[in-house]
């Protein structure tokens, strides 16, 4: 489970990204995390995966704090960003061998699922070749495929849509599925509605740093759809 | 438009936050250290070469030759010029990041040029004025100073790099593209530029070796050699010595109506090079990628090492040291009795070679700081390394390992051939072992240290942190510091103690000092981790 616990997060004490926020993600729940620009999704996001560092509350994930436990926490985790800034002097295989040092999966098991997510996104004929002549979505296809390897029990995902295909895109929504079947969560920040009202079974909106809806998708929405929702909450007050 | 394109690039280039990596408002500590990184640079480079120039200026004066100085002013930056055009060329004209975004604007091309052009050179012009002003101070010094010759000078001294900006642009160009269908380009490339570089050092000794062996004679006959060759520089230190104003106008006339050729010749070729580069080159493998695991610690300093080979400016400039090195290490070996003999003739001042060996390896480990910038080079993939479960510290231990595998093996195999060529005892070997290996130690963590209290994640090249950070300033020239503490604890222990003794005890100042770093290390890496904003 991850509990976010009256989490804040100031910037040079003026800008409030993150608003005593509270939230509690399941094992098995693909959850949404909407928002406008600037809302505070990043923010939380890597505050989660130990990127940076949050002003008040705690995190746990699985019971491992991200504040006095990074390692633990850090052990269970896997966190993609919105941007696939990857080590461009590797080649593809030597990223996901170092992600897997990194996370100690044994030779074979890693072997396996290299081979299986590879195939499965169409990369594995280019897993030889250095990083720099990867196009945009291939990048992106290799940090999926680099947080798949170690088999994460939370998922934090920034924006994982952008710039996949759509094979790539539905395929990375059934490895959600899967995961989420096998006990993991998936926690990941879209602009893309209409994935988060079919996708999610649960969605949370951020606005100006505060969770201002958040809950089952059915729930939240009840009648309307999720992007009307959101338009109204966006220009209320 | 020219004016609005060097103001934003200015603005990208020249501001604090891009040359140091933080904002003076919200770091006030860090900008302190920053000021006093630089002023301490400035002050001991100044410090260094205007009291070297300043000296030779007055010997030259005594033999009438005050002109040699006009004439180092031009080759040195010269040189500097070139080192710079060779190596950073490319990035600023033919494969700048910011095509995709200039290029669909309504804009000449030949203004993006010119623009971009002169940001380099503005940087060529600042690198040049760190030699330009000691050897100028004392020229004006010794032959009196007039405000007609000054602005002659001035004048003169602004063509200096244009000539061989136009010539190295296009060796860096001819670079880029012999290598850029290779496998391994920037292997190629790194190595291409060495041979350029140590061909440019090997031409300049030929043509210094004229036979002459009083030195000062030696310096106007490779005057004259060179000037026969290259006439600017004749005509640069007849228009400053003379007051020539022919001379000055030809300066001025053919190096900036050359410039502005290549400014309009050269557009092209920008285009079509940018062009290129935005091609990705994606081949399919027929052979399954094998998967290999590896140690935690060999994997991250394998990373350090592929970043360090596929960074032709990084690999350029930490490399060069240890390469230096082992080249003069082997060559001690073919010139063994005309450096013996220079040692106990001409440069009898009690320096022995096993002293002046331990100085030179000192000054080449100085110069691999790897560990002064390996963790700005994160830069845009620090997120990895922070949302990675390896305790922070691990990660520097890997980056400070990565260091001294870059400098001592080759260090240590240089000071074995130092051994037999100079018959060093075997006791005194091992002492200058020893020293060298708490050296390299002492310069990996100082380096560490130093880059996690002044990281820069922030940029576009990996010129800024290599070269313009003040990590890398600090990173170097601190262990300058330290070297002259060395230096110190040597000179007085000398006095009262045999000289293996007096190196033992200068190790054991570097262990001690490694030992305070890494305790440091230890403590303060996982707070400072979390600081860092990326």
């Amino acid at each position: 489970m991850l509990k976010i616990n009256n989490v804040s997060k100031t910037y040079n004490n003026v800008t409030k990204a993150c608003d005593n926020i509270s939230l509690t993600i399941e094992p098995g729940d693909i959850y949404g995390f909407i928002g406008h620009n600037g809302a505070g999704k990043t923010t939380l996001l890597k505050s989660i995966s130990g990127i940076i560092n949050f002003d008040a509350g705690d995190i746990t994930i699985f019971g491992h704090s991200i504040k006095s436990d990074p390692l633990g926490a850090k052990r269970i985790i896997a966190y993609i960003p919105d941007n696939p800034d990857i080590y461009e002097s590797l080649t593809g295989i030597e990223y996901l061998d170092f992600i897997g040092d990194v996370f100690n999966i044994s030779r074979d098991r890693r072997q396996e699922l290299i081979d299986k997510y590879s195939e499965m996104f169409e990369i594995k004929d280019v897993l030889s070749n250095p990083i720099n002549s990867y196009s945009h979505g291939m990048k992106q296809k290799i940090v999926i495929i680099s947080a798949l390897i170690h088999e994460p029990k939370a998922m934090l995902l920034d924006e994982p849509f952008v710039g996949l295909d759509p094979k790539a895109s539905f395929l990375l929504k059934e490895v959600f599925k899967e995961l989420c079947a096998k006990g993991s969560l998936i926690f990941f920040s879209t602009h893309v509605l209409e994935v988060a009202e079919k996708l999610c079974n649960k969605v949370a909106i951020i606005k100006q740093g505060k969770i201002v809806a958040n809950g089952l998708t059915h729930d939240v929405i009840k009648d309307q759809s999720l992007e009307e929702i959101f338009l109204e909450i966006l220009n209320e007050g | 438009m020219y004016r609005k394109l060097i103001k934003v690039f200015f603005r990208e280039n020249f501001s604090f936050k891009s040359l140091f990596g933080s904002d003076p408002k919200k770091h006030k500590l860090k900008t302190g250290l920053l000021v006093f990184a630089l002023l301490y640079a400035v002050v001991s480079f100044i410090g260094v070469f205007g009291f070297m120039f300043f000296d030779l200026g007055k010997t030259l004066k005594q033999f009438g030759l005050l002109d040699v100085l006009l004439i180092y002013a031009f080759i040195y930056s010269t040189v500097l010029a070139i080192m710079f055009i060779l190596f950073r060329a490319n990035g600023y004209m033919f494969n700048y990041k910011d095509y995709e975004l200039l290029e669909p604007l309504p804009i000449k091309t030949h203004t993006v040029v010119l623009a971009k052009t002169t940001v380099m050179l503005v940087f060529v012009y600042l690198s040049v004025l760190a030699f330009l002003a000691p050897i100028s101070f004392s020229y004006f010094y010794h032959s009196g100073f007039d405000v007609y010759t000054f602005l002659i000078f001035l004048f003169g001294a602004l063509t200096i790099p244009l000539i061989p900006t136009i010539v190295f642009s296009f060796i860096s160009l001819l670079v880029t593209r012999l290598t850029a269908k290779m496998r391994n380009t920037n292997i190629l490339s790194i190595i291409l530029l060495f041979l350029f570089f140590f061909g440019i050092m090997y031409l300049s000794m030929s043509v210094n070796s004229v036979g002459e062996t009083n030195p000062l004679l030696n310096q106007q006959a490779f005057m004259e050699s060179i000037g026969r060759y290259y006439p600017p520089i004749k005509w640069f230190v007849g228009a400053i010595q003379d007051q020539n104003l022919g001379y000055l106008a030809l300066l001025l006339l053919t190096n900036f109506g050359l410039f502005t050729a290549f400014i309009f010749g050269v557009q092209k070729l920008v285009v079509s090079t940018n062009q290129r580069s935005l091609a990705k080159n994606t081949r399919k493998n027929a052979k399954a990628a094998v998967s290999k695991s590896r140690s935690l610690m060999s994997s991250i300093t394998l990373k350090e090492f592929k970043k360090f080979i596929n960074t032709p400016i990084y690999a350029l400039n930490l490399g060069i040291g240890p390469l230096m090195l082992i080249i003069l290490a082997v060559a001690s070996i073919f010139y063994a009795d005309t450096i013996n003999q220079y040692f106990n003739a001409e440069f009898n001042i009690g320096v022995t070679p096993d002293i002046l060996i331990l100085i030179i390896v000192g000054f080449s480990l100085s110069m691999v700081f790897s560990s002064a910038i390996s963790l700005s080079l994160e830069g845009k993939n620090f997120w990895i390394l922070k949302s990675a479960p390896v305790a922070p510290k691990t990660i520097m231990y890997g980056k400070m390992l990565f260091n001294i595998y870059l400098a001592l093996p080759l260090a240590i195999i240089s000071l074995i051939i130092f051994k037999f060529t100079f018959s060093i005892e075997p006791l005194t070997f091992l002492v200058m072992t020893f020293f060298t290996i708490t050296l390299s130690l002492m310069v990996s963590a100082f380096g560490s240290i130093v880059n996690l209290l002044l990281p820069k994640f922030s940029y576009r090249n990996p010129a800024e942190v290599v070269k313009q950070s003040a990590a890398a300033v600090l990173g170097l020239f601190g262990t300058w510091a330290i070297l002259v503490f060395d230096g110190l604890i040597f000179y007085f222990s000398f006095k009262v103690m045999n000289k293996d003794l007096a190196v033992l005890l200068m190790s054991l100042f570097n262990i001690l000092l490694f030992s305070g770093m890494m305790f440091f290390i230890d403590r303060k890496t996982e707070s400072l981790f979390i600081k860092f904003e990326v």
